[in-house]
């Protein structure tokens, strides 16, 4: 066992805390009734409501939104008279040929890898929590939480885009607009945030328990 | 509780419902569908937006960009260069070009053409001045249409107009091309109303092509008499009237120009048809000029020097206009060892007019009129740049001569040009100058200059200007004297008068004696030569 020094958790001891004002209540095995706080009258849950289920749904619908966030360009730069549009990978692209490495790193990070990534280890974690894996529960426990704090930073890239659509507005001269990607970019690192928050890391745990 | 008590009691009479694990679908799983449904849709329409993809063969790729370079009609954006990638054997290259699906059924084989647009000075006009800041781009022109292609070759220059302007096509033809190139613009009253479209070696006639476009409404003022003219660069022309110069506009001086106008005396005639020929004559002056059709070719002959005579000399009958020279040669007679110029004359005929028909009369013919006197004459045009001219004139003392004939052209007899007596006549003055005596003359000139040196430097001049002076103080003195006695008299008596008048006379005397005094001591060789 790889928690050999921990004693009991409050689901085995059939006790339930409450997430409104932390009293701990006995837990009656009733499959049909939602159970309710006796102090203060909030829903109690043992495990967060169908965490696997909703953390899936959500995690499919980054992957969909994921496919147009890079095809399609995020800003539309238009300079004297010369439009051109940009995708992430374009940008990253065109920030190498320019020289400035470091931002095309920082980009290429920040947009392309991290959201990958999180979206990657959330995967990750679904199907070794479903399939009631041993496997290093720790790690495991340390990726979820390098999930949801890392989650945020993707937002930097839709932050420079609207910054650069109120600052870069000169008309003719130079005017930048964000494309449809900014949108979609937007989703997916919400919706992975989302999913990272709806997915219950105590699953990990309850399937070594099971065993 | 008695029914759990009925149940406890009777296992194996009742059995226990089993529980069924709820599986109703979470409605989570909306948003990966509406996610999924907003892929599906932009799929769908990346694929409807997808339009055909092209090929263009450009000779260089100059200014185009993959993945920047927009196709542009109507300066729309209508799609955009994929890649740009060499030919066959690197000869040229090629351009891939997404275009927008609105032009699926534009890109065929009639009339569809490419072209790149760049900033260029043509025709009087500035175009493509936004591709400085921009780029450059290619622009399209989409066919009708036919069959669909999707591999073009790429124009040099754009095409000569967009098919959708209305208006008419006509055909000039010229010797020359001169400034002229596709574009040149063609002006009617200075305004700027087409332009050159296209032009071409036309092998049969060894002349040039031209083929133009008048926008509508302006080509209604092409009639079938109108006259067009290369109005390139400026003409200036010197005459009694001063400098006039004449232009269509700044940027015909640059690039040349066409302009066409109508003469006009002669009356209103049809529009002229799409392709209607014109002649491109060569000055305005000259597409004025009146037309004369109907030429008779003479010949003379001239043994003297023609220097100053060209082709296109003029010749002229009483000073007045006739004819040109159309062809002069030089040639040496083996029967009488000499040499001969034939000069081909073309007289305009037309340009006489022939009054007293009425009389019943008859032209005299051309033998008559050489019996009477009728000759050439070699004359000079202007003293200033020493062209020559041929004047026709009739000379009733002249020696007789009659009229031959060569290959049936006319041959005139001629006098001496009257040049050529001028020279003679100078050659004769310079002779006499010759002949003078001139060093004779010199040395007894230097002589007499001795004497008066002598003469001038000798104490004898001083003493007679001295004694000069003492008679004038003698003078003086005897005025005043004079004067004295003068003083007596009274005014009116007539011995006043006289003396009054006597002095006066004898102080202008003492003045004009003082004057010459003067002026003999500043010029004592005035005694000899005179004042």
């Amino acid at each position: 066992m790889n928690s050999p020094s921990y004693n009991i958790t409050a689901m085995e001891a059939g006790l339930l805390s409450c997430h409104g004002c932390d009293l701990l209540s006995a837990r009656q095995d009733s499959l049909q009734q939602a159970l309710q706080c006796p102090r203060c009258g909030a829903s109690l849950h043992g495990r967060k409501t169908n965490s696997l289920a909703r953390t899936w749904a959500l995690v499919i619908t980054a992957f969909i939104l994921y496919v147009p966030s890079m095809l399609l360009p995020i800003t539309t730069v238009t300079s004297l008279g010369k439009v051109q549009s940009d995708t992430i990978m374009s940008g990253v692209i065109l920030f190498i040929q320019s020289g400035s490495w470091e931002i095309a790193l920082v980009i290429f990070v920040a947009s392309i890898i991290v959201p990958m990534m999180k979206l990657l280890i959330l995967v990750y974690l679904l199907i070794s929590v479903q399939r009631k894996s041993q496997w290093r529960p720790r790690d495991r426990a340390k990726l979820y939480r390098l999930t949801e704090f890392v989650g945020r930073w993707s937002m930097v890239d839709v932050y420079v885009v609207t910054i650069l659509v109120a600052l870069v507005n000169f008309g003719v001269l130079a005017d930048i607009d964000a494309g449809p990607a900014a949108f979609y970019f937007a989703a997916v690192v919400i919706i992975t945030i989302i999913a990272a928050r709806t997915f219950d890391p105590r699953l990990i745990w309850d399937g070594i328990e099971d065993k | 509780m008695s029914e759990n008590d009925q149940k406890q009691n009777s296992p194996d009479i009742i059995p226990t419902a089993l529980v069924k694990e709820k599986r109703t679908l979470s409605l989570i799983w909306l948003i990966p569908l509406v996610a999924l449904a907003i892929g599906v849709w932009l799929t769908i329409k990346a694929i409807n937006e997808k339009g055909p993809t092209v090929t263009i063969t450009f000779k260089s790729a100059e200014g185009l960009n993959a993945g920047k370079t927009k196709v542009k009609y109507k300066n729309v954006d209508v799609g955009l260069v994929e890649e740009i990638q060499f030919g066959e054997d690197l000869s040229n290259v090629e351009v891939i070009a997404s275009l927008s699906p609105d032009m699926r059924n534009y890109l065929t084989d009639d009339g569809t053409e490419f072209w790149v647009v760049r900033a260029r000075l043509a025709g009087g006009k500035v175009s493509g001045l936004g591709t400085i800041l921009s780029g450059a781009y290619i622009s399209m022109q989409p066919g009708s249409p036919g069959k669909k292609m999707r591999h073009f070759t790429g124009l040099d220059t754009p095409p000569p107009l967009k098919i959708d302007i209305p208006g008419s096509r006509y055909v000039l033809t010229s010797p020359t091309l001169s400034s002229l190139d596709i574009g040149t613009s063609i002006f009617y009253r200075k305004l700027r109303v087409g332009e050159v479209v296209n032009y071409e070696l036309d092998e049969k006639n060894d002349s040039i092509r031209i083929e133009v476009f008048i926008q509508s409404p302006y080509d209604k003022h092409v009639h079938e008499n109108t006259r067009f003219w290369n109005a390139s660069g400026i003409s200036a022309e010197f005459g009694a009237d001063g400098v006039e110069i004449k232009t269509e506009s700044i940027g015909a001086i640059l690039t040349g120009g066409i302009a066409f106008g109508k003469p006009d005396k002669v009356g209103k005639q049809p529009v002229a048809d799409q392709g209607h020929e014109f002649y491109l004559f060569k000055s305005e002056k000259k597409a004025f000029e009146k037309q004369y059709i109907k030429k008779e070719q003479y010949l003379v002959y001239f043994d003297g020097s023609v220097r100053g005579l060209t082709i296109g000399s003029p010749v002229t009958v009483l000073g007045m206009h006739a004819g040109e020279v159309i062809d002069l040669r030089l040639e040496f007679d083996l029967r009488d060892s000499s040499f001969k110029i034939p000069v081909l004359l073309e007289m305009e005929t037309e340009r006489l007019s022939i009054i007293g028909q009425d009389t019943g009369m008859e032209l005299p013919t051309l033998e008559e009129l050489v019996r009477r006197g009728l000759r050439a004459q070699l004359r000079s045009g202007s003293l200033l740049t020493g062209q020559l001219l041929i004047d026709l004139n009739m000379y009733e003392n002249a020696e007789p001569a009659t009229v031959t004939y060569e290959e049936g052209v006319a041959i005139l007899p001629t006098i001496p040009t009257s040049l050529d007596a001028i020279k003679s006549s100078l050659q004769a003055l310079m002779n006499k100058i010759e002949k003078m005596p001139l060093e004779e003359i010199g040395q007894n000139l230097n002589g007499t200059l001795e004497g008066i040196n002598k003469l001038t430097n000798s104490g004898d001049l001083h003493d007679t200007l001295v004694n000069l002076n003492k008679a004038s103080a003698q003078l003086n003195k005897t005025l005043k004297q004079a004067e004295s006695v003068a003083a007596g008299f009274d005014e009116s008596s007539p011995a006043y008068q006289d003396i009054r008048k006597t002095m006066n006379e004898l102080s202008a005397a003492a003045r004009s004696l003082r004057l010459m005094m003067d002026y003999l001591e500043r010029h004592p060789e005035a005694l000899i030569k005179g004042k």
